[in-house]
């Protein structure tokens, strides 16, 4: 009798948590495989990068900032590589540690760190202009022609700073926003304060958070904050607690890295590993700022980078190696 | 558990020596200190690894930045 009962009780527990999760995932999400268009890549020295800070597709070509090498890597869309944009230095066209980059209008934006300035260059890689910024650049975003949005990595030598800046393309400041979220514990402030600039809707910026509760900011182009968005329901928020002595502080994983194309939000999910830590993930969440989630994208590999181009997905894979997808249903 | 406090512990110091380019410890420049100290941080998370090695990263920064400051 008492063995049924615990029968029952069981069965009844798995079909709540059945429910649960039934529930918690709406059913009219799509779940879509991609496939590697191109697996010659995996073997192409070519295709090897170093420690990579950004990539971007731009008409035709796909554009990788490689942080080790303080230069931007050109590829063809088929993942033939072209070339190679700038080499470690201070000068005109030269970069020192590049930690972000954004495409506008035919013209790269580069947000060349240890020399606290942002790079104006054509496509091509011709050298533009350059704006000094009055600290360490950790992304940029050019927004429109005449306003730039570059991000601060907050320090903890002095007050609390604003976390992106404007500026105009000749370096003058127009606005600051987005304060950091600080508790006094640098390693735990520096991770909940990782987010990444991405160009919105119409006359809208994204700020996308790796690990916080509210991980989506949605900005106007003179710095304004217009929502903060909630992930949409069925997204896996993934919780971590800090390993180390002291207080335990949660963090919330949300992202990976994230693209914006077409009016949607791609979000690569980061993922558990055996060891219970987050790394790089294989599931790329879709949606609509605000909206519901539309689409989960499974790429074939884990990986670290992603832009979005249409039913294409260019990454960078976890081994560091430029990968091509594609997938359907979207 | 001990064992791992261990590791952890050597691997904070390990890093913490190597985080920082030997011309800034014997800079005598608080402020390269901490110009030092933020980019210590951005390798850290551009490292593309995962979120627990971060942390130790970051915390070897951390290290990194007070040794940096008391050699001053």
């Amino acid at each position: 009798m008492a063995g049924k009962r615990t029968w029952t009780r069981a069965a009844g527990a798995v079909a709540a948590m059945v429910l649960l999760v039934v529930s918690a995932f709406p059913s009219d999400v799509r779940r879509v495989r991609a496939r590697d268009i191109h697996p010659e890549l995996r073997t192409s020295r070519e295709a090897e990068l170093g420690l990579t800070a950004g990539m971007l597709y731009d008409r035709e070509f796909i554009y990788v900032l490689d942080r080790s090498d303080h230069a931007v890597r050109v590829y063809e869309k088929n993942g033939r590589f072209r070339k190679t944009i700038g080499r470690r230095g201070q000068g005109p066209g030269e970069f020192n540690t590049p930690s972000g980059f954004s495409i506008l209008e035919g013209k790269l934006y580069v947000a060349d760190s240890a020399n606290a300035r942002i790079q104006i260059l054509t496509r091509d890689g011709d050298y533009l202009s350059s704006l000094k910024v009055p600290f360490r650049p950790a992304d940029v975003a050019a927004l429109t022609r005449d306003v730039i949005a570059v991000s601060y990595l907050q320090s903890f030598s002095g007050e609390k700073v604003n976390m992106i800046h404007g500026f105009s393309s000749t370096g003058v400041k127009l606005w600051e926003c987005l304060e950091p979220a600080l508790t006094g514990d640098s390693v735990f402030d520096t991770m909940v304060n990782r987010f990444l600039i991405l160009p919105g809707g119409p006359g809208e910026f994204l700020a996308v958070f790796k690990s916080e509760q509210a991980p989506l900011r949605r900005f106007a182009h003179d710095g304004k904050l217009i929502a903060s968005p909630a992930p949409p329901r069925g997204f896996p928020l993934k919780g971590l607690t800090l390993p180390l002595p002291g207080r335990k502080r949660k963090l919330t994983g949300f992202c990976w890295h994230a693209a914006f194309s077409d009016g949607r939000l791609f979000v690569l999910s980061p993922d558990r590993t055996e060891e219970g830590d987050l790394g790089p993930g294989f599931e790329v969440y879709v949606f609509v700022p605000g909206g519901p989630l539309e689409a989960v994208i499974q790429l074939p590999d884990h990986v670290v980078r992603i832009s979005v181009d249409g039913n294409r997905i260019y990454a960078v894979d976890a081994d560091r190696i430029l990968r091509i997808y594609q997938f359907e249903g979207l | 558990m001990k064992k791992t406090i261990a590791l952890a512990t050597a691997g904070i110091l390990a890093l913490s020596l190597a985080a920082f380019s030997p011309p800034s410890l014997g800079a005598h420049d608080v402020d390269h200190c901490f110009r030092d100290h933020e980019i210590c941080r951005q390798n850290a998370m551009d490292m593309e690894a995962p979120w627990y090695m971060v942390m130790l990263y970051l915390t070897a920064c951390d290290v990194a930045l007070g040794v940096c400051i008391f050699k001053v």
